[in-house]
């Protein structure tokens, strides 16, 4: 970083002066964790306040956050943005019975209980979860070379706010030729009592190795303060090696932010499907970079809007090298009087001959109050592609309703039973049973 | 592929047909702008008070805006003090018939293939000849003013009819609309100006040329077309630049009024000078259309074959106001060598049963950027408003890039919207196919590029789809086959 802005000066184009939280927080910054005593990371973490001040909060006049005005994150004043080291071992909420192995995250913070508290976890050979703080020399290294690498701090608030301010995280390292015998299933709730909490995940799968990983945030169902989450997770995929990711979000009580950052090697293969079942106000960044040859990059996505809740997709596809491909379906239903975003880039640069890029996003709107805006975008830079993007909104097909109603369905049942049909196409693709069943769940219960 | 390089050579070789200049003498403002400048513009055409006034408003409000950096073109900072704003052929005195114009004009506009003579009626187009600043001639007038239709330079009809320009003028693209807009409003100099009096069908088309000659010099058109109620009228626009080493700055603004059951067709060929291969030179065409379907039924038909300037920036619009009024928009944009064009359309549906449909072919070849960047909005009271959207990118040579930016945006539950794009290149399985059947491949390419853009040709009047046709030929297509 060349243009190192002083702190004291600089302040965040929202207007909402963030600059005293973050001095604070840099004077301050003593958390004592093994990660922040790597060089490498406070430089990077030093550099991710900068960037924050000097980016501020995204508003609507900004292309990417034209639809999604994060006002709540504003609201919640300077103060809010200083984290608080965590002295107390948070407590988790029962959980559901995933019949899988289970790590919970409560504000993004790892319960540990004992020196490598994981080990235990059924993961299969050479698939090892570490807190950052609890990494050892070898790892360390790791996580020293790949943290922000992927995540960019410099063009994204919060990214920077998330690697500025992430406490600790989790480390998630397949080995060469391993493979996942179990969906490891991460479970994120949130307290509300630290304002901001924010999860960073890095995940590092070598060559031939496979993982499963199934995400389900549940937000803060029971408690009283609104939480806000920045989920951010940086994933490295070697040549020929397999990752599938679920993330189901019922992110109850809670304002989210969500980024995924991926970079594939050759002839890899990657599964990212995103369902949003529930939450105020969830933003979903996914960013697949594909610098590899031969690889194949697949994002589906589900979203059922509803009341006044907000749910807004970015996707971005950037392929590098020729011969990959990349696949995408994200599906969405708004009522009530929610809205529904949807914004798919797909890059193909000059280099990337032979790529073949499909994306598809469907919509129904089921009320007048309820609003679905998407903006799918090609930008092709190179000649020998096949290139595709589909966008449709609109009302449930009155030719099905009719047709199952001449078979003695009520008009509930119809709808239900095609709205099922239009929301499985994305479920199926979720590698998690129990997640399947609550979206499958959710499904049923959203036209009643 | 040795041989789609000697193709796409030859393209890149073909050289723009309308690069001559004119020597005719001008009339020119000095260069620069201010409010002296604004008012220079006023008082050579004569103009009444309010006109002034309004323009002065424009210029005022022009200062204040920044100017737009989201669309994806790039282009170094345009230096407004460097730009001649009037520009106009000395005209001793008022013509009284068409024989009185200057030959040398007469001679360039015969070059361009455009009769300014009534009596060769064998085009059956009225024409509007605009070069540089101001309206040359304007054909078939005393025949369409039988029929009550108007149709003249927009100067006259500030003189000849204040009332209807007064009352029309900055409605459907208001000064305050962009940073081109307002500076159009603040120092446009001339246009047509169209008014079809209710339940009269327009008995041929009305056409506009543009020319730009003089160098060091913007051309501001505006032109205002009003359809009243059960009207129809077909307009025709076309426009040529001299080849110059120098960016010229062309901002116009295009606007369409159909009340009840009113039908207007607006066809634009732009073929304003591209700029050499190396992007030198080249006309910056900054644009604004839009139209209003004001009334219940109406229906606005936007057809734009883009072939020249140096950088495109235009999104010829539809406000479908009224009930079961339809909007279109079938655009082809071709962009070679150094071109880069950012264009598309916005439809805002806001009355009940409202239909739009938009196509869009672009082609890109040489180091040419092209871009569609469309809106589609259905307001919450749209009952079972109606889009379709096709918009397809076909790229020649790896050193191009197409791009689209659609944004899609519904609050109506019964309306149904739909969109899709594709990008690729010519397939080889096509070329295998016509060369096994004798065609050669240039002749292959060019077959395919036809049919391309066949859906949009098909939609325009059949004098300008010739005109479009050999416009292709000229642009890709000649060169290709």
């Amino acid at each position: 970083m060349t243009d190192h802005k002083p702190l004291s000066t600089t302040k965040a184009t929202n207007g909402n002066d963030l600059t005293s939280a973050f001095d604070a927080l840099m004077l301050g910054h003593q958390s004592g964790l093994l990660i922040d005593q790597e060089p490498i990371i406070k430089d990077l973490k030093q550099q991710a306040v900068a960037h924050f001040v000097a980016q501020g909060l995204p508003t609507i006049k900004h292309e990417e956050w034209k639809y999604t005005s994060t006002k709540a994150f504003t609201a919640l004043g300077a103060e809010a943005f200083v984290p608080t080291p965590n002295s107390v071992v948070p407590q988790a909420q029962a959980i559901a019975d995933y019949a899988a192995p289970t790590i919970v995250l409560v504000d993004g913070q790892p319960i540990l209980n004992g020196a490598d508290p994981y080990s235990k976890l059924d993961l299969g050979k050479g698939i090892r979860v570490t807190a950052f703080s609890q990494t050892d020399a070898a790892q360390v290294e790791l996580v020293a070379k790949y943290l922000g690498t992927l995540a960019p701090a410099e063009s994204d608030p919060f990214v920077a706010l998330n690697t500025a301010s992430f406490q600790d995280g989790l480390l998630i390292e397949a080995s060469k030729n391993a493979v996942s015998d179990a969906v490891l299933h991460i479970v994120h709730q949130y307290t509300g009592a630290a304002k901001l909490a924010y999860t960073r995940i890095l995940l590092v799968v070598d060559q031939h190795a496979e993982l499963k990983l199934a995400h389900h945030i549940v937000g803060n169902p029971d408690g009283e303060n609104a939480a806000f989450g920045v989920l951010i997770t940086e994933a490295i995929v070697a040549p020929d090696a397999i990752l599938k990711v679920d993330i189901v979000e019922e992110a109850i009580n809670t304002h989210l932010v969500t980024g995924w950052y991926a970079t594939q090697g050759d002839k890899s293969v990657t599964t990212h499907s995103t369902i949003y079942l529930d939450g105020p106000w969830v933003r979903n960044n996914l960013n697949l970079a594909i610098p590899g040859q031969y690889a194949e990059g697949n994002m589906y996505g589900l979203y059922l809007g509803s009341d006044r809740n907000l749910i807004d997709n970015h996707t971005l596809v950037d392929h590098i090298a020729p011969n990959s491909n990349s696949n995408e379906l994200y599906k969405g239903v708004a009522k009530d009087r929610s809205t529904a975003i949807f914004n798919g880039k797909i890059f193909v640069k000059q280099a990337a001959q032979k790529t073949n890029a499909f994306q598809s996003n469907r919509n129904l709107i089921l009320s007048d109050d309820a609003t679905v805006n998407t903006k799918p975008q090609l930008e092709i830079f190179a000649d020998d592609v096949k290139c595709s993007h589909g966008a449709t909104t609109g009302a449930l097909d009155e030719e099905p309703i009719f047709y199952l109603r001449a078979r003695g369905l009520d008009e509930d049942q119809a709808r239900s039973l095609l709205l099922q049909a239009f929301a499985d196409e994305v479920n199926d693709y979720l590698i998690s049973d129990s997640l399947r069943a609550i979206a499958s769940a959710a499904v049923e219960r959203f036209l009643h | 592929m040795g041989k789609e390089n000697a193709v796409l050579e030859e393209l890149t070789s073909t050289e723009y047909k309308y690069g001559f200049t004119t020597d005719i003498e001008a009339d020119e403002a000095p260069m620069g702008l201010s409010e002296d400048i604004v008012r220079f513009i006023s008082a050579k055409k004569n103009e009444p008070e309010w006109m002034l006034e309004w323009r002065l408003k424009a210029y005022r409000q022009w200062l204040l805006m920044p100017e737009p950096k989201w669309a994806n073109v790039q282009y170094p900072k345009i230096d407004f003090q460097a730009v001649k704003y009037y520009s106009a052929p000395v005209q001793k005195k008022t013509l009284n018939s068409l024989d009185e114009i200057d030959p040398e004009l007469r001679a360039t506009f015969e070059k361009l293939g455009i009769s300014l003579d009534e009596q060769k009626r064998l085009t059956g187009v009225a024409v509007d000849a605009v070069i540089d600043s101001v309206s040359i001639a304007t054909t078939f007038k005393t025949k369409l003013a039988e029929l009550g239709i108007i149709f003249c330079s927009m100067s006259e009809a500030v003189k000849e009819h204040p009332d209807l320009v007064r009352k029309y003028l900055g409605t459907v693209v208001p000064s305050t609309d962009n940073y081109f807009a307002a500076l159009n409003c603040a120092v446009f100099s001339d246009g047509s100006f169209v008014y079809i009096p209710k339940g009269v069908r327009c008995p041929m088309e009305l056409s506009t040329y543009f020319r730009i000659n003089a160098a060091n010099t913007g051309q501001f058109e505006r032109t205002l077309i009003i359809a009243e109620e059960g009207s129809y009228v077909s307009y025709l626009e076309g426009c040529t630049a001299p080849m110059r080493d120098e960016n010229q700055l062309h901002a116009a603004i295009v606007e369409l009024i159909a009340q009840k059951d009113s039908y207007i067709k607006y066809s634009t060929v732009q073929n304003w000078y591209p700029g050499d291969k190396n992007g030198k030179g080249g006309i910056y065409n900054f644009v604004t259309k839009r139209g209003i379907c004001n009334g219940d039924n109406s229906k606005i038909s936007w057809t734009q074959v883009e072939t020249g300037s140096a950088v495109t920036w235009k999104y010829p619009s539809v406000i479908l106001k009224g009930d079961n009024s339809v909007g279109e928009f079938y655009s082809v944009a071709v962009t070679n060598n150094m071109q880069q064009a950012d264009t598309g359309t916005k439809m805002i549906h806001i009355g009940k049963n409202t239909k739009s449909r938009i196509v869009s072919k672009g082609i890109s070849a040489g180091r040419s950027q092209n871009s569609y960047r469309g809106l589609v909005k259905v307001m919450k009271r749209a009952e079972n408003a109606r889009n379709f959207s096709q918009c397809d990118s076909l790229l020649m040579g790896d050193q191009c890039g197409a791009h689209t930016f659609p944004y899609i945006e519904v609050q109506n539950k019964s309306s149904k919207v739909e969109h899709e794009a594709t990008t690729s290149k010519i397939g080889e399985d096509q070329l295998f196919y016509c060369n096994q059947r004798g065609i050669s491949t240039e002749d292959a390419v060019a077959l395919i590029v036809n049919g391309y853009a066949k859906e949009v040709l098909n939609q325009l009047p059949m004098e300008f789809a010739v005109e479009a046709q050999k416009l292709l030929a000229i642009s890709l297509e000649g060169s290709v086959g």
